[in-house]
């Protein structure tokens, strides 16, 4: 045994990143920065049925459940978070939305491609926003993206396979000239740790180098499940960001896409 | 019968002064008993009379008697007032609670008391009543309703009708009318309904005399006598008869010794004058065993049973007062029940903690007398009643066998278990108070409270689940409490950001716990392991699931993981897709149902090879469901089977012999964590640490127990240490393989 070497503080330092930041890791394990949403984690012990949530979870208004892709794609608009949602100064990025159509699906190779829509999502939008460079300073590239599930199933298996792509693939491609590697993922589901305002979530870090802006810089997805709705703030630093204003940004834009998922579901939380 | 205690009714006060009100022990035509707890944390019977009678002025007289009378005597059988009002709106009077039956109970119950016990129980009202008399009164109610037993000895109740004892005739017929039932009782017992009061009187009293201490000594001979044969000392009738019989004929002192015979005959001479006095009752020091087995069980179940009450569980305690075990009795296993029963763990007396906490510890018998000073306590909070009771209870067993051979630790030093510095004789016993919390959160964390409040608890042990342990992080780490974890295994427990300062976790993270999966698939030969991470069991999964794709990466062996939503009830299609994907290695992170479900899909498939799986599918359930697609199964755990290991056969012997059966997985880990706490307590010598004290020493401490090195972060709580143990299924059952050796570092 022992075959990779790994001694157990580095271990323990490797596998306690994937809740915060080991900032004495000594280099033994990937640095992963600090989740900006720096959520609590949580889980139940060996065999525990599910922790039994703290209050009622989100039960969407049926009668404002989309069931079609029109209104889903409708829904989907009004709930991705708008440049100035993410602070003052994010302007849309050209082009600002992308094919309503499609979706982004890691494929075998980890790498991420547009693929349709399967039948059973409705819509799923991706909206693209900047802080754009200045004094210095790189830009900061934040993207929004809603999907919206013909039922919860859909959502909750969703949410596994973003978990799952992190475990498969801890370096991805996301498009020719940008990766990112030493992802880790963390889900949550309501009532665990600081999750108590959606049905499940997701935060997952790594570090982001682009050959066109340079890097390591920090990468956060916040993922949550609202119903049948996943919503999602992606972030990528740039050169001179501190990770300060890169937290304050997912939090403002993700918080408010949360929200406007439960409005316009018109549940009774 | 047992006493219960109601929730409290909207129309019915919370607060009097100095006094919260808990719960409601009983009514009656004038009022209402309560059960209160002081702002020094003693519970308390508090009697509050319904305004219609505060608003006549002989009863508010009388009710102002009562209050004075109680707060002259002071005894150590007598219960002290905690508290009274004679003047508000509602007239109330609070005295220190016994939880025990009365002697009437107990004799109904268990039938005439042994001579030994009632010569003790007559020296102890003998004493009881000489401080009324120095007071200047006359109890004049002296009857086997209005004596409590508590495992240290009776104590004399209801000042209710107590009276100067200078010149004040016999009030016959107020007393009479309600006999057995008296509306202004402290109500604590209820049951006194077969001997009523008139038998009890003393013919001086029941002829309209003078009534002066004599009167008393003459009920106290009818009260030994009925506890020496079982009866009434002058048989059951109308009051008429009985006070007729009282006057004319000789008391039923039949069956008993002529010793017997003589000391009370004298007690119970007609004419005041020729009565012997109290002192005739020599009082000697009694026994903490002066009660027969069945009334001390008696006492236990009356503790038990109403300690066992959530509204009481909800509220401060005092270490001292508490019961080692608060689930409701009936719940219990019968080897729970008989321990229960047999020791007299769950007692509560007012007052008298000391002996009660004594009684329910081998070795600590009269020989070996420890004074509240020197009992020092520790708390366990445990799911002894949810989903993860088998877990809770064999730690508790563990925790109690522990203490229990700690305490009778002689300068012998004969010891059946491994434990600390066996030979030295302790300078202090250990008291061991068990919470049940049900694994739940909000249950979990009241726990936490209460032992946070209780200045006597100085480290605790649990609690089971990871989810109970994150509900507590932060009460134990306000309070500075040591908190001994010995199942969480999750890696946020003690990570930087959110550590507390007083967790020690006592078993390697499930990280840890999972970390042998690679080496274990390389030696199979597995060329792609499939991963499940069932979110079901949360950080468990996550754990799991990470540390082995972690562990893979820079070897021959490919990983293919899947996470499934929590409560994922098909595993099929799951199972086709990681079999295409070339799997032929398994780990499964979840629990024991969806493992089970898991478990059936792969042999139906054909697969049997490597299948491994975390301690969260350690379950029976696993078994029962899986059936025939359990067998080779292999687990990895933080814990051993004691019975399986050679080393730990004094332990396993220790321990059968203690319960009837042989220990349940962590039982031995909990034992080691108790000795872990002890040997940080032994450090400090005859001083009591105080709490910060204590969990800076353990953290920084080394213990090597029966399971395993303990070592911890200093600074995080963390466990250093390396202890995981592999089991596979086999025939039905879990086999214990062995330790799994330390990854080599580097």
């Amino acid at each position: 045994m022992g075959h990779r070497g790994l001694g157990r503080t580095a271990l323990l330092c490797a596998a306690a990143l994937l809740l915060t930041a080991c900032s004495d890791s000594g280099g033994d394990g990937p640095q992963a920065s600090k989740p900006p949403n720096s959520p609590a984690p949580s889980g139940s012990q060996a065999g525990d049925p599910p922790e039994p949530a703290p209050g009622s979870t989100f039960t969407p208004d049926p009668d404002r459940v989309p069931h079609t892709r029109a209104d889903a794609l409708r829904l989907a608009r009004k709930v991705a978070a708008s440049p100035d949602q993410y602070g003052p100064g994010y302007t849309e990025r050209s082009p600002y939305e992308s094919d309503p159509a499609r979706w982004a699906v890691l494929d075998e190779k980890c790498v991420w491609q547009r693929e349709p829509l399967p039948k059973d999502v409705l819509a799923s939008i991706t909206t693209y926003s900047e802080l754009p460079a200045a004094e210095g300073k790189g830009p900061v590239r934040v993207s929004s993206v809603v999907t919206v599930h013909r039922e919860v199933d859909g959502a909750d298996w969703e949410m596994a396979r973003t978990l799952e792509e992190a475990l498969r693939c801890p370096d991805q491609e996301l498009r020719a000239g940008e990766r990112i590697t030493g992802l880790f993922s963390e889900g949550m589901s309501f009532g665990q740790g600081t999750n108590a305002y959606a049905d499940d979530s997701i935060s997952e870090n790594g570090e982001y180098r682009s050959d066109q802006l340079g890097g390591p810089y920090p990468y956060n997805w916040s993922q949550a499940r609202i119903g049948p709705v996943t919503v999602a703030s992606v972030i990528k630093g740039g050169k001179g960001r501190s990770e300060q204003e890169l937290n304050q940004a997912v939090e403002q834009g993700f918080s408010s896409m949360v929200v406007r998922a439960e409005l316009e579901l018109g549940g009774d939380k | 019968m047992t006493r219960a205690v109601e929730p409290l009714l909207p129309s019915d006060p919370s607060y009097l002064p100095g006094h919260r009100l808990l719960g409601r022990l009983g009514a009656g035509g004038m009022g209402v008993v309560y059960l209160g707890r002081t702002e020094s944390g003693a519970l308390a019977a508090v009697k509050v009379i319904q305004a219609e009678y505060a608003r006549e002025q002989a009863f508010r007289a009388r009710f102002r008697r009562e209050i004075e009378a109680a707060r002259s005597v002071t005894s150590r059988w007598s219960v002290p007032l905690t508290g009274a009002d004679a003047e508000a709106e509602r007239p109330w009077l609070a005295t220190a609670f016994v939880a025990g039956p009365s002697l009437a109970e107990a004799v109904a119950d268990c039938g005439p008391l042994p001579e030994r016990s009632v010569r003790a129980l007559g020296a102890m009202l003998a004493s009881a009543l000489t401080a009324v008399h120095t007071a200047g009164l006359v109890h004049r109610d002296v009857k086997p309703g209005n004596v409590l037993l508590a495992v240290d000895g009776p104590r004399l109740i209801d000042f209710g009708i107590a009276r100067a004892a200078d010149g004040n005739r016999a009030d016959v017929t107020g007393h009479v009318a309600d006999s057995g039932h008296d509306a202004d009782d402290t109500a604590l017992t209820a049951t006194d309904l077969v001997v009523g009061t008139p038998g009890f009187l003393a013919p001086e009293q029941a002829q309209g005399g003078e009534l002066g201490p004599p009167a008393d000594v003459f009920a106290l001979g009818g009260l030994l006598a009925y506890a020496a044969t079982g009866r009434p000392p002058f048989g059951t009738g109308t009051p008429d008869a009985l006070l007729y019989r009282t006057v004319h004929d000789e008391p039923d002192l039949d069956g008993i010794s002529a010793a017997l015979h003589t000391l009370l005959s004298g007690l119970l001479a007609k004419d005041p004058a020729d009565r012997s006095g109290l002192d005739a009752l020599v009082e000697d020091t009694p026994a903490d065993d002066w009660l027969p087995d069945a009334v001390v069980r008696l006492v236990a179940d009356r503790a038990a049973a109403l300690l066992a009450l959530p509204d009481i569980e909800q509220t401060q305690l005092d270490a001292s007062e508490l019961p080692t075990q608060d689930a409701p009795v009936a719940e219990r296993p019968p080897n729970r029940r008989k321990f229960l029963l047999i020791s007299g763990a769950a007692v509560l007396a007012a007052g008298g903690g000391v002996a009660a906490w004594a009684a329910s510890v081998p070795g600590s018998g009269p020989e070996d007398p420890v004074p509240e000073h020197d009992r020092w306590h520790i708390g366990l909070q445990a799911d002894l009643s949810g989903p993860h009771k088998a877990a809770g209870r064999a730690q508790e067993e563990g925790a109690r066998l522990a203490v229990e051979q700690f305490n009778s630790r002689k300068n012998s030093g004969k010891d059946s278990g491994k434990d600390s510095g066996s030979g030295r004789k302790a300078p202090f016993k250990v008291g061991l108070v068990v919470r049940d919390d049900g694994g739940e959160a909000t249950r979990a964390a009241r726990v936490a409270k209460d032992f946070s409040l209780a200045q006597d608890i100085l480290a605790v042990i649990g609690p089971t689940t990871d989810g109970t342990a994150r509900a507590v992080l932060k009460v134990y780490d306000e309070s500075y409490l040591a908190q001994v974890a010995v199942s969480p295994g999750a890696m946020d427990l003690t990570t930087p950001s959110l550590a507390s300062r007083s967790l020690l976790q006592a078993r390697p993270l499930d990280a840890h716990v999972a970390q042998p999966y690679a080496a274990l698939a390389a030696a199979a030969g597995v060329e792609v392991l499939g991963l499940v991470q069932d979110r079901t069991v949360g950080v468990l999964g996550w754990e799991t699931a990470a540390i082995t794709t972690s562990e893979l990466r820079g070897t021959k062996i490919a990983g293919y993981p899947r996470v499934v939503p929590a409560h994922t009830k098909e595993f099929g299609p799951v199972v086709a897709d990681m079999l295409d994907a070339g799997c032929d290695g398994f780990v499964f992170a979840g629990g024991p149902d969806a493992a089970a479900v898991f478990a059936r899909e792969l042999t139906a498939a054909g697969f049997g090879g490597l299948r491994l799986a975390p301690q969260s599918v350690l379950d029976p359930r696993f078994l029962k469901d899986a059936g025939e697609a359990a067998e080779g199964w292999q687990l990895t755990a933080s814990f051993l089977d004691p019975a399986a290991v050679p080393e730990l056969e004094p332990f396993t012997k220790a321990f059968t012999k203690r319960y009837g059966h042989p220990p349940g997985y962590q039982a031995a880990e909990a034992y080691d964590a108790v000795n872990l706490i002890i040997e940080g307590l032994l450090a400090t010598g005859r001083k009591r640490p105080g709490r910060e004290a204590l969990t800076r020493r353990l953290r920084k401490s080394t213990y090597k127990g029966l399971t395993k090195t303990h070592g911890f972060d200093p600074e995080v709580g963390s466990f250093t240490q390396w202890s995981v143990h592999r089991y596979e299924v086999a025939n039905g059952r879990f086999r214990y393989v062995g330790a799994v050796p330390p990854p080599s570092s580097g």
